[in-house]
């Protein structure tokens, strides 16, 4: 069946390169209302915080002017040409994206300005969180709804699709596109996360049910690459057991999808790379582990690993391998990543990042409990929100997130966070009691580490890749946050360190010692 | 202690079988042998490297040691290197076990401490 005439003769990549433009045209305009209405709140939102610290700063007034004329232009859009005369949104759209006749800025226009202002200023934009950035779908559905009536479409069925696509997006939009006079920060930010969560909802919904439209015309595995050469989603890469192969990457995607998590993604430039490492995996079938989604993720957990600085990853991989929780053996490796700098036997050389398990792969290092559910996550968060666990040999089933919820609403701290291990020993060996008798602890390591200022540099950029990646990731704790440990030993004196070096770095995260005891 | 005596010792040891009771009996001697410093004991049970460390850091030595130590014991097969137990002991009053545990390893029937590592859950 031919599904774009002109295309006869493509090959079979452009033909399904087509294809999944169409799928994102269509998620364009079904969410035009909730991308508009999300870049707003944003742009008010940098705006309140841009005066801050021009106030501050006693910053270049152009650059003021500038920024006050751009929220203005905005402003004006919708006080005189959107809201008077309620019209659909594609008019409205197609108008202010072309500018009026006195010739201001298209929204679009401003909305690019703004990304590029936050791009070349960051410290005009300090202490605004990396989530309330206009981001790549902002430009990207600009784009695409200002270049719709462009489109050649002769074939019948897309014609139709067209012209239902513009109906529904005509009738969402009708009387609501108030921006928001006189918010505080604060409830900015929850109707960007409100706005957000609807947005990827919705964006969910319409790519899984254009993927099976679709796939009459493209197969799932031609999609798949697609998806991935472009970008649009992560792509998953299973550090575990290598490339997957393309039924299955489309299975992850299509989790990925799931999760919500397809917004085409800012890719910042990372600040240390990571060393990718290909870890022996358990062939046990009775050994899992977890995809999870990665909103549920709030912590970076450090670690040290109570060894000999000299371990090697497949050293610690085969530890961690012969241990077992409630008799399942474990998957592999349980942290998310190593921080090392000596295991190839050149102790002078800068610490390295080496990747444990993915970050969305649910890790094995926290080892207790979150105890404030009610207060923080509430139920209605982890209801919708799934995990899914097994091995490639017997697959995967979907668990619901609150099956890693205790007896006393206690959330699992694996869940919700990220493992950082410092290879080698920050610890004393103890003497533990038993029976009045001592018998000696941690005792293996030959001598006891000290923390560099290249390793705390190291985390902290680390830290702010993971941030970079995913804004809701805020809070570093140490081991002994959600367990009783020594670990991660002498690491603790340095988190406040490792926080500030991420705040040179851009990003902020605050430091947790101790849960507070459950009421 | 006579050599013949250390002899039924050792064979008494080679003999175990991974049990709990096994592991508790073992943890007794060891337990017992770090308090008196009963050195050839605790080179009989334990791996070259994991003894050389354990006799730089034993606790003061005691006189005397009491019959029957005391502890909850909990042990795990280990799910990769062949022959290998995680081990853990505790006083009766403490409510968690630390995280570092006994690695045992059983070779040519006998049993021998061979690491201490950090376990997490």
């Amino acid at each position: 069946m031919c599904l774009c005439c002109n295309n006869v003769g493509a090959t079979n990549k452009q033909y399904c390169q087509n294809v999944l433009d169409w799928i994102y045209r269509d998620m364009a305009m079904e969410n035009m209302k909730l991308s508009y209405e999300r870049a707003l709140y944003k742009m008010l939102l940098g705006m309140q915080v841009a005066s801050k610290n021009l106030n501050k700063a006693n910053h270049n007034p152009t650059l003021f002017t500038r920024i006050t004329n751009l929220l203005r232009g905005i402003n004006h859009k919708y006080e005189s040409e959107i809201k008077p005369q309620q019209r659909s949104l594609i008019e409205s759209w197609s108008d202010v994206s072309r500018g009026s006749e006195h010739g201001d800025q298209s929204i679009k226009d401003l909305m690019l300005q703004w990304r590029k202002l936050q791009k070349d200023s960051p410290k005009l934009f300090k202490g605004l969180d990396r989530e309330f950035y206009l981001d790549e779908w902002d430009e990207f559905s600009a784009e695409i709804l200002d270049n719709l009536k462009n489109i050649p479409v002769k074939d019948q069925k897309l014609q139709n699709k067209l012209k239902y696509l513009q109906e529904q997006a005509a009738q969402s939009t009708r009387g609501i596109l108030a921006p928001p006079n006189h918010y505080e920060p604060e409830q900015l930010e929850n109707e960007i996360d409100s706005t957000q969560r609807k947005l990827m909802e919705t964006l969910k919904e319409n790519v899984l049910g254009n993927l099976d439209e679709y796939q009459d015309y493209c197969s799932e595995d031609e999609l798949a690459l697609l998806l991935k050469e472009n970008n649009y989603v992560c792509p998953f890469v299973d550090n575990a057991s290598g490339p997957l192969d393309l039924s299955e990457k489309l299975a992850n995607i299509k989790a990925v999808l799931a999760k919500g998590d397809l917004l085409k993604k800012e890719r910042p430039e990372e600040l240390i790379p990571v060393e990718e490492f290909k870890y022996k995996t358990s062939s046990e079938p009775n050994s899992t582990f977890c995809y999870r989604d990665m909103e549920l993720v709030k912590y970076i957990v450090i670690h040290h690993t109570a060894t000999s600085s000299k371990m090697s990853p497949e050293q610690l991989n085969g530890m961690h391998l012969n241990n077992t929780s409630h008799g399942e053996p474990w998957y592999m490796i349980g942290y998310n990543y190593l921080v090392s700098s000596s295991y190839d036997g050149a102790s002078a050389k800068a610490p390295k990042i080496i990747r444990g398990r993915a970050e969305n792969v649910q890790g094995a290092h926290a080892g207790g409990w979150y105890k404030d559910l009610n207060t923080v996550y509430d139920w209605r968060f982890y209801q919708k929100r799934n995990v899914r666990c097994g091995n490639p040999q017997v697959g995967f089933k979907t668990k619901h997130a609150l099956s890693q919820t205790n007896e006393n609403f206690e959330v699992n701290a694996n869940l919700i966070s990220m493992g950082i291990a410092v290879v080698g020993n920050y610890s004393e060996s103890y003497q533990e009691e038993v029976d009045g008798i001592q018998i000696p602890k941690n005792i293996m390591p030959d001598k006891k580490d000290v923390l560099t200022p290249g390793k705390v540099d190291a985390i902290a950029r680390l830290a702010c890749d993971i941030q970079s990646r995913q804004p809701k990731i805020r809070t570093i704790v140490p081991h002994s946050f959600f367990v009783r440990t020594e670990c991660p030993a002498e690491i603790k004196n340095f988190l406040g360190q490792i926080a500030q070096k991420a705040q040179d770095y851009g990003c902020n995260f605050e430091v947790k010692y101790e849960q507070k005891e459950k009421k | 202690m006579r050599p013949t005596l250390l002899i039924l010792f050792l064979i008494s040891f080679s003999s175990f079988a991974g049990s709990k009771s096994d592991f508790e009996s073992l943890m007794q001697k060891y337990v017992k042998a770090v308090a008196v410093h009963d050195k050839s004991t605790l080179k009989a049970m334990t791996g070259e490297k994991y003894y050389k460390q354990l006799i730089k850091k034993l606790p003061p030595k005691q006189d005397s040691v009491k019959e029957k130590v005391i502890f909850d014991l909990t042990f795990k097969k280990g799910a990769h290197i062949p022959n290998t137990y995680l081990v853990n002991i505790k006083d009766k009053s403490k409510k968690e076990y630390s995280e570092f545990w006994y690695v045992f390893e059983k070779k040519n029937n006998s049993y021998k401490i061979i690491d201490m590592v950090q376990v997490e859950e």
